[in-house]
C-alpha cells in the first residue's frame, strides 16, 4: 500500500483529502503545519508528499527545498491556491514533481497521484503495455482494434483514443478536464459539454449492446471504465 | 534622518519651486542692481579723476608760464626769490623744478609736505597717483612736463596735488552703494519670495483641489474652474486621468457586485441542496443524488474563479505569452475535432474556411476560439451552420465565427463583451458562467488585437477576433 504524507494547514481539506486518498487505497500520514510536516518527510518513508504552500511555520517550497537538501528525494506534489506562472516555475524548479490549483476535483488529485506513483515505482524505462483487456473488453493498441467477445467495435480514432486512456487507467474516475486534455489536447475548462457527447457515443457502440456495461459516468466528477457489479 | 535632511537640501531638484523663483529673481535683481552701481561708481571716479588731472596740469602750465616769464627778464638765481611769492596760494599744489639727471633745483615751499606725492619716477606728460605711506589717508596725482627754455636744457617741471579729498568722496560713495545694493537685493529676494509665492497660489489651489477628491467624488472635474493657461492643461490630464480612472472604478464596482451576485446562486444552490437532503433520513441514492449536484455547481464556481482569475491576470497584463507562429487552419482543424461530435449531435454543419499565419499563444487562441463555437453550437438551431474562417485583410489577420442562429438583438451588442452579461437575463443559472466572452475579449486584447460582433435577430451572428501584423512582432 503507497504511503503518502499529506500537509495540510485546512483541517476540512485535510479530512476530505485524506479519507478519499485512503479510500483510493493508501495510507497517509497527515501534518498539520508546516514544521511537522518537514519532521515527518524526513522521519517517515513516504512514497509521496502532498504540500500544501502556504502552511503555517513553514511553507511548502521551504519545505522541499530543506528536504531536498538533507538528499531526501520523496517526490512533491504542490497543492496552492495561486496559479501565476511564476508560482508555478519555482515549484517546479525546487523539484516538484506537479503541481494543482485549488480548487480542483479530487479525481484531478488522485489521477495525478497514481500518475507520479506508477512512475516512480516503475522507473522510467518500463514499457507500456499495447494490450488491455476489461472484462470481455480487449484493446489492442498497436493494430487499433478494440473488441467485445467476438464483436469488433468500430471507433473513430477519436473514440478510440477516449477508450485507451479509460481503459490504461481502469477504475479511476477521469475528469471532463483531464479527457478533453488527454484526447484533443484542449487544456482549458470550457462550459461545454462535448466531453459528455463523445462519452454518449462511444457508450452506444461499446455498451448499449451489451448486457455487461462497463462505461460509467460518475455525475459531476467525470468518468470510469470498470466492471460493476 | 538629518543627513538625509541635508541631502535632499543639497539636491537642487528638490528645491521648492517658491525657492527656485526667489532665487534666481534675486540672482537677476542682483546682476542688475550691481551693474548699474558699478557703471555709476566707474563714470564718478572717471569724471573726478579727469578734474584732477585737468587741475594739476594747469597749475603745472601757470607755474611754467610764471617761469617762462620770470627767466626771460632775470637770471636764475635772482628771480627765485620773486617766484616763491606767488607760490603763497597753494596749499593742495606743490612742484619741482628738475635738472636733466633728475637732481631738484628748484622747488615751491611746500614740497616737503609732498614728499610722498612727489616721489618716484614719471614720465614726461604722464600721471601717477600715489598714496601717502606715513599717513594713509592722503592720496596725490603727479604729473611733469617739460620746463622749456631759459631754465636750462633738458629740465622738467613736476608737480603734485592732493586729491585725498576727491578719494574720501569716492570711498565714502563706495561705501554708501554698497548698504543700498545689499538692500536693494535683500528687498528683492523678499519681493521675489512674495511674489512666487502669489503667483504659485493656483498650483496650492489645484493641489488643494485634487486633495478633496476621494473615491466618492471621482465624479468630480477641476477643469472648468478658471485656472491659468499654464495650469489648464495639467487641470486637463488630471480631468482625463480622473474620468480613466472613474471608469475602472465603476467597472471594478459593478464588477464587484456582480461577483457577489453571480457567486450567490451557485452558493445558495449548494447549501439549498444539501439542507433539504440533511432534513430528513434519506435512501442512499437520494444523498448520491444531492452531492452530485453540489459537485456540479461546485465545479461551475471553480470554472468561473478560474475565469475570473484569468481576466484580472489579463487586466493587470499579468498573463504571460508565450507567442509562437500558428496557422489558422490546423487550430480549426483542432477545433473541428473537438467540436465536430456536438456539432454531429445538434446536426449543425461546422466548418473552416481560408488559412492564416500569425503569432499567438496556441492555448489562449484556442480557448478563444473554442468559446466562440460554443456559443455559436449553443444559439445554433438543429440544420444551422457554424463556420469558422481565416483571412488577412489590411494588415491584420482575422479570425471569425458565425453562425446562422437566432442572432442577438441590436440592444445587447454594446454589452456583449462585458463580464457577466447575459441576453437572456433567465438564463443565468444554466452551467454557463457569463464570461467566455469577456474572456475572448480578453485574449484578443492580450494580442494587440480587438474582437468585434455584428448580428441581427433571425439571421444569425459573426465574431471577428482581429490580430494586427504590426504588433506582432513586439510582443514577442
Amino acid at each position: 500500500m503507497p504511503r503518502i504524507l499529506l500537509v495540510e494547514d485546512q483541517p476540512t481539506a485535510a479530512a476530505y483529502l485524506s479519507q478519499g486518498l485512503r479510500e483510493a487505497g493508501m495510507t497517509v500520514d497527515v501534518a498539520p503545519d508546516g514544521p511537522d510536516g518537514l519532521r515527518q518527510l524526513l522521519t517517515g518513508q513516504h512514497e509521496l508528499a502532498i504540500l500544501d504552500v502556504m502552511l503555517p511555520g513553514l511553507d511548502g517550497w521551504n519545505i522541499l527545498e530543506t528536504a531536498r537538501r538533507a538528499h531526501n528525494c520523496t517526490p512533491v506534489l504542490f497543492l496552492t491556491a495561486r496559479d501565476d506562472v511564476e508560482d508555478r516555475v519555482r515549484g517546479l524548479d525546487l523539484g516538484a514533481e506537479d503541481y494543482l490549483v485549488k480548487p480542483f476535483a479530487f479525481s484531478e488529485l488522485l489521477a495525478r497521484v497514481r500518475v507520479i506513483l506508477r512512475r516512480s515505482s516503475a522507473g522510467p524505462a518500463a514499457i507500456e503495455p499495447t494490450r488491455f483487456e476489461l472484462a470481455d473488453l480487449s484493446l489492442d493498441l498497436v493494430r487499433h482494434r478494440a473488441t467485445r467477445g467476438d464483436d469488433r467495435v468500430d471507433l473513430t480514432p477519436k473514440e478510440f483514443a477516449l477508450l485507451a486512456l479509460l481503459i490504461k487507467r481502469a477504475g479511476e474516475v477521469q475528469s471532463r478536464t483531464v479527457i478533453a486534455d488527454q484526447v484533443w489536447d484542449m487544456n482549458f475548462d470550457s462550459d461545454t459539454n462535448v466531453v459528455e457527447v463523445a462519452i454518449r457515443r462511444l457508450r452506444t457502440k461499446l455498451d448499449d449492446p451489451y448486457p455487461v456495461k462497463l462505461l460509467h459516468t460518475v455525475r459531476g466528477v467525470g468518468y470510469v471504465l470498470e466492471v460493476r457489479a | 534622518m538629518s543627513s538625509k535632511f541635508v541631502l535632499e537640501l543639497l539636491d537642487a531638484r528638490r528645491w521648492s519651486l517658491t525657492g527656485r523663483l526667489t532665487l534666481f529673481f534675486a540672482a537677476a535683481v542682483a546682476v542688475i542692481v550691481l551693474g548699474v552701481s558699478g557703471m555709476m561708481y566707474a563714470e564718478l571716479v572717471h569724471q573726478l579723476h579727469e578734474k584732477e588731472e585737468l587741475e594739476l596740469r594747469d597749475d603745472l602750465h601757470i607755474q611754467l608760464d610764471v617761469l617762462a616769464y620770470l627767466a626771460k627778464r632775470e637770471r636764475l638765481t635772482q628771480w627765485q626769490h620773486e617766484w616763491r611769492e606767488h607760490q603763497e596760494e597753494y596749499q593742495r599744489f606743490a612742484w619741482q623744478l628738475l635738472t636733466p639727471d633728475g637732481v631738484v633745483r628748484l622747488a615751491s615751499a611746500n614740497a616737503p609736505e609732498f614728499a610722498e606725492g612727489l616721489a618716484g619716477h614719471v614720465g614726461i606728460g604722464h600721471f601717477v597717483r600715489s598714496r601717502d605711506e606715513a599717513d594713509p589717508a592722503r592720496y596725490f596725482l603727479m604729473y611733469r612736463v617739460a620746463a622749456g627754455p631759459g631754465t636750462g636744457t633738458g629740465a622738467t617741471l613736476r608737480g603734485a596735488i592732493d586729491v585725498t579729498q576727491d578719494e574720501r568722496v569716492l570711498q565714502r560713495y563706495l561705501r554708501k552703494l554698497a548698504v543700498v545694493v545689499a538692500l536693494a537685493i535683500c528687498l528683492a529676494t523678499a519681493m521675489g519670495w512674495w511674489l512666487a509665492r502669489r503667483g504659485l497660489a493656483p498650483l496650492r489651489a489645484i493641489s488643494a483641489e485634487i486633495g478633496r477628491i476621494n473615491a466618492e467624488k471621482l465624479n468630480s472635474r477641476i477643469a472648468n474652474e478658471a485656472w491659468p493657461s499654464d495650469l489648464r492643461q495639467l487641470a486637463l490630464s488630471f480631468d482625463d486621468m480622473l474620468a480613466r480612472l472613474q471608469r475602472s472604478f465603476d467597472q471594478l464596482s459593478r464588477f464587484s457586485s456582480d461577483l457577489a451576485h453571480e457567486f450567490r446562486s451557485p452558493i445558495n444552490n449548494l447549501v439549498a441542496a444539501a439542507s433539504v437532503t440533511l432534513g430528513r433520513a434519506r435512501e442512499v441514492a437520494e444523498y448520491q443524488n444531492t452531492l452530485e449536484v453540489m459537485v456540479e455547481e461546485g465545479n461551475r464556481l471553480s470554472r468561473m474563479v478560474s475565469s475570473m482569475l484569468f481576466l484580472a491576470r489579463a487586466d493587470n497584463a499579468k498573463q504571460t505569452l508565450h507567442l509562437e507562429p500558428v496557422s489558422a487552419q490546423a487550430e480549426f482543424h483542432r477545433l473541428i475535432e473537438f467540436f465536430g461530435i456536438m456539432a454531429e449531435e445538434q446536426q449543425i454543419t461546422l466548418s473552416a474556411t481560408g488559412e492564416a499565419s500569425l503569432n499567438a499563444d496556441p492555448l489562449l487562441l484556442r480557448r478563444a476560439l473554442s468559446n466562440l463555437i460554443a456559443n455559436a453550437l449553443h444559439h445554433t438551431a438543429r440544420g444551422g451552420t457554424v463556420a469558422m474562417q481565416a483571412r488577412a485583410e489590411d494588415g491584420a489577420v482575422i479570425l471569425s465565427v458565425s453562425d446562422n442562429g437566432a442572432g442577438i438583438a441590436p440592444e445587447h451588442l454594446p454589452h456583449l463583451f462585458d463580464r457577466f452579461y447575459r441576453v437572456d437575463a433567465a438564463r443565468s443559472s444554466s452551467d454557463s458562467t457569463g464570461l467566455g466572452l469577456a474572456v475572448v475579449r480578453s485574449i484578443a486584447e492580450l494580442h494587440g488585437g480587438s474582437v468585434s460582433v455584428s448580428s441581427a435577430p433571425g439571421q444569425g451572428s459573426r465574431f471577428d477576433m482581429r490580430f494586427p501584423l504590426s504588433t506582432q512582432r513586439w510582443r514577442n
